[in-house]
């Protein structure tokens, strides 16, 4: 805990000098572009964002809410099949679908801003631990509205996650409650409109993303507001929250602080038991949006500054370095994370440290290197 | 023939003595549309001469009080008095830590916005009954919500009455005093005597929750002297703001009403933009944290208090209707609940307020 303390006391002196390097960097920018000369031998003075989010746009994010509309598409028609003809056969086919769907939408979490932020996407998608007794009572009552906030955790991933998996004991406990359960029907219909609802959201934000590109690819600054400021904030918010949400809370954590006592129920797919496999998909989607997959990446752009970390070594390095000791350790976790939270404790402490390290490295390192303010919060405070 | 032609020519003098002082540049202290008037100095910090404005202060420390109080609430278990916060409300009973407080004849019912009153009597009473709860507070349950660090105590509705009081009588009482108190012509018109007028504009000032060298100096500020510095980024509050105070002080105390009356249009003007914003800025948490039970519902309770004072000055830029109807959207069957609420509806509220404030193109950022 000290080493850290001191180690960020260091840092805030350091992302000072380089606000104002960033401020010269910028004002060097403009000369250049005014005079329509670029001086190619001086990479830090000339590092092209638009090419970074051009890249990360076209590459990542584009194609990104195109597989997640097709394999949402693929499960609707699944469930489809399955509230028709509800047996094992098809119920493992949805089942199938929903994980092929919630992989593809942990790659898309990340990017929570313009078109998706509009319509508070990744709540409406991924708020969990989902509710069960509000989802039993709308199923119940057969009565309800999934666009209000109260019942923004009885829809999405986490709330399909129980309506497939959690609702019988086993396969054929599940069909029944569809099948000969006195509910059946109505939740039937509610497992048809949350899904529904999930990719009506998804279409909007997919649909919204190709006005928006241009937007995102030309507002190169580095401000609050700009696309690397979003790319930046959410990279660190959304690591922050597989630390906290996926790992730490069923971990027994509030905050950094452990209370000693795990919370399995509230990990991402606790029904299903994917969220192990979710939250790798989580880091190594993070880490390819780090890298720009094989195009220009935040890498590039660090080592255009030459940026180093403290040992002197290149921070890009020591970035990738990082993501890859939190992936080998979430990966190093046993398949079931239930089993992995009772029985082998010492190897999620492991996870959510590194996750923790490398949350310091972008949210200090890489943040002040390319002079990103980071202006999330996640509560008031007062 | 010889007076006419005299007259004309100190006329013209006088216009051309006014128009080089109006190029001398932007130092000028005195107002340009009233060149009558002698230069004077508008000081930097608000240093006049029998500057008082304690009643404010008072009022100030009162509602901290009060707020201190509800927010032990917070913790679950507290069960709060609704006696006692009715007696703080009254400032009756001695029920206030600091004994100065109870010794002073303020009462921040009796500035009160009269018609709203009986509400926060009624929100008084809310908060005690739901304070009897001894469960966490979920939708339909009334008690504690933790998210994180901080905890609310919110009605079954979501309601956080302790938010709903503060910011409530922020706008009924320091807000509309300011605005359509002591900035109206009953309090400080030519009818009133200087002294007096100066004393009001004092008495605004102290509503505002400032230390005298704001914005040089941001310490201890509160209230809306927060809410201030929150918006001044995108808005430039608190510059817009305090140099009006300081201007107007100066235009009364050189008898200067053209400018006192520019500055009263700039105080309300500013003031209205910056309660607008801060409410569009609490939307914009709650949408954020719209999973988040105890960040969405004190949010929106914030934001409640902050669409609600809108109502209050006489010369505001939204009407009534469009209020009510901003408000009606956080309501169900006439009542606030904020599980009841869609991000779509929020981002309604911002639209209704950012068309008439000017917002479209920072409403996300606010």
């Amino acid at each position: 805990m000290e080493d850290i303390y001191n180690f960020s006391v260091e840092k805030k002196g350091m992302r000072k000098l380089v606000g104002n390097k960033g401020l010269l960097f910028i004002i060097i920018i403009v000369l250049l572009y005014s005079c329509n000369k670029r001086k190619k031998d001086d990479p830090s003075n000339d590092f092209d964002r638009g090419a970074l989010l051009s890249n990360i746009g076209s590459s990542k994010i584009i194609p990104g809410y195109s597989t997640l509309k097709t394999k949402t598409t693929a499960l609707k028609d699944a469930a489809d099949l399955f509230t028709a003809s509800p047996d094992e056969t098809n119920l493992a086919n949805v089942q199938d679908k929903f994980k092929q769907a919630y992989l593809a939408w942990e790659a898309m979490e990340v990017y929570e801003f313009g078109p998706a932020s509009d319509i508070v996407l990744r709540a409406s998608v991924n708020s969990f631990p989902t509710t069960i007794s509000t989802i039993n009572s709308n199923i119940s009552s057969g009565s309800y509205d999934l666009d209000i906030s109260g019942n923004i955790k009885a829809k999405g991933f986490p709330a399909l996650d129980y309506l497939l998996f959690g609702v019988g004991a086993d396969q054929t406990a599940i069909v029944a409650m569809y099948t000969s359960d006195t509910d059946a029907a109505n939740r039937k219909l509610y497992l048809t409109n949350v899904i529904a609802n999930m990719n009506s959201r998804i279409g909007i934000a997919t649909n919204n993303w190709s006005a928006y590109f241009t937007t995102f690819t030309t507002n190169t600054s580095t401000d609050v507001g700009s696309s690397i400021g979003f790319l930046v904030n959410n990279m660190s918010m959304s690591l922050e929250t597989v630390r906290r949400e996926r790992i730490g809370t069923p971990l027994g954590y509030v905050g950094l602080v452990s209370t000693g006592t795990i919370a399995p129920q509230t990990q991402e797919a606790y029904y299903s038991n994917y969220s192990k496999e979710l939250m790798l998909e989580n880091l190594i989607q993070s880490k390819d949006l780090f890298n720009g997959g094989v195009g220009v990446g935040f890498d590039d752009y660090l080592n255009a500054l030459d940026a180093k970390y403290d040992d002197g070594t290149l921070l890009a390095s020591q970035i990738n370095l990082q993501y890859n000791k939190a992936i080998y350790a979430v990966e190093d976790l046993d398949p079931d994370f239930t089993n992995a939270l009772t029985n082998n404790v010492s190897n999620v402490e492991t996870a959510f440290l590194e996750v923790k390290k490398l949350i310091v490295l972008i949210k200090l390192d890489m943040a002040s290197q390319l002079g990103v303010v980071i202006n999330y919060t996640d509560n008031d405070g007062d | 023939m010889n007076i006419k032609f005299a007259f004309l020519l100190s006329t013209l003098l006088l216009m051309l003595f006014s128009s080089c002082k109006r190029n001398k540049g932007t130092d000028d202290p005195s107002n340009p549309e009233n060149p009558s008037v002698p230069a004077y100095e508008v000081p930097t910090t608000y240093n006049f001469s029998s500057v008082d404005y304690s009643g404010q202060t008072t009022r100030l420390d009162m509602l901290a009080e009060i707020v201190t109080y509800m927010k032990t609430g917070n913790t679950m278990n507290t069960v709060l008095s609704e006696g006692k916060l009715l007696n703080m409300y009254d400032n009756v009973g001695s029920e206030f830590t600091a004994s100065a407080l109870n010794l002073s004849t303020k009462k921040l019912k009796e500035k009160t916005f009269i018609t709203d009153v009986s509400s926060f009597e009624d929100y008084m009473d809310s908060i005690a009954v739901v304070s009897q709860s001894t469960v966490a507070g979920s939708n339909g349950q009334a008690g504690v919500i933790t998210s994180g660090m901080s905890s609310y105590l919110c009605s079954k509705y979501g309601v956080e009455y302790t938010q709903m009081i503060e910011k409530g009588l922020m706008g009924a009482v320091f807000y509309y005093q300011i605005v359509a108190v002591y900035l109206s012509s009953d309090k400080i018109g030519p009818q009133i005597l200087k002294a007096d007028r100066q004393h009001h504009w004092d008495e605004a000032f102290g509503y505002f929750g400032v230390p005298t060298d704001f914005p040089t100096n941001k310490i201890g500020i509160r209230f809306f002297g927060k809410y201030s510095e929150e918006r001044n980024t995108l808005l430039g509050s608190n510059a817009k703001i305090m140099n009006a105070f300081l201007k107007g002080r100066a235009a009364i105390n050189n008898d200067d009403v053209a400018t006192m009356n520019a500055q009263v249009t700039i105080l309300r003007d500013e003031l209205e933009k910056m309660i607008a914003g801060t409410a569009i800025s609490y939307l914009n948490k709650a949408k954020v944290g719209i999973a988040d039970d105890a960040v969405r519902n004190h949010a929106l309770s914030e934001g409640v208090g902050f669409i609600k004072a809108l109502t209050y000055s006489p010369t505001k830029k939204i009407t009534n209707t469009e209020i009510n109807n901003a408000l009606s959207k956080l309501q169900t069957n006439n009542k606030y609940d904020f599980y009841s609420v869609s991000d779509l509806e929020m981002e309604e509220i911002k639209t209704i307020l950012s068309n008439v404030y000017g917002f479209n193109s920072i409403k996300n950022s606010l």
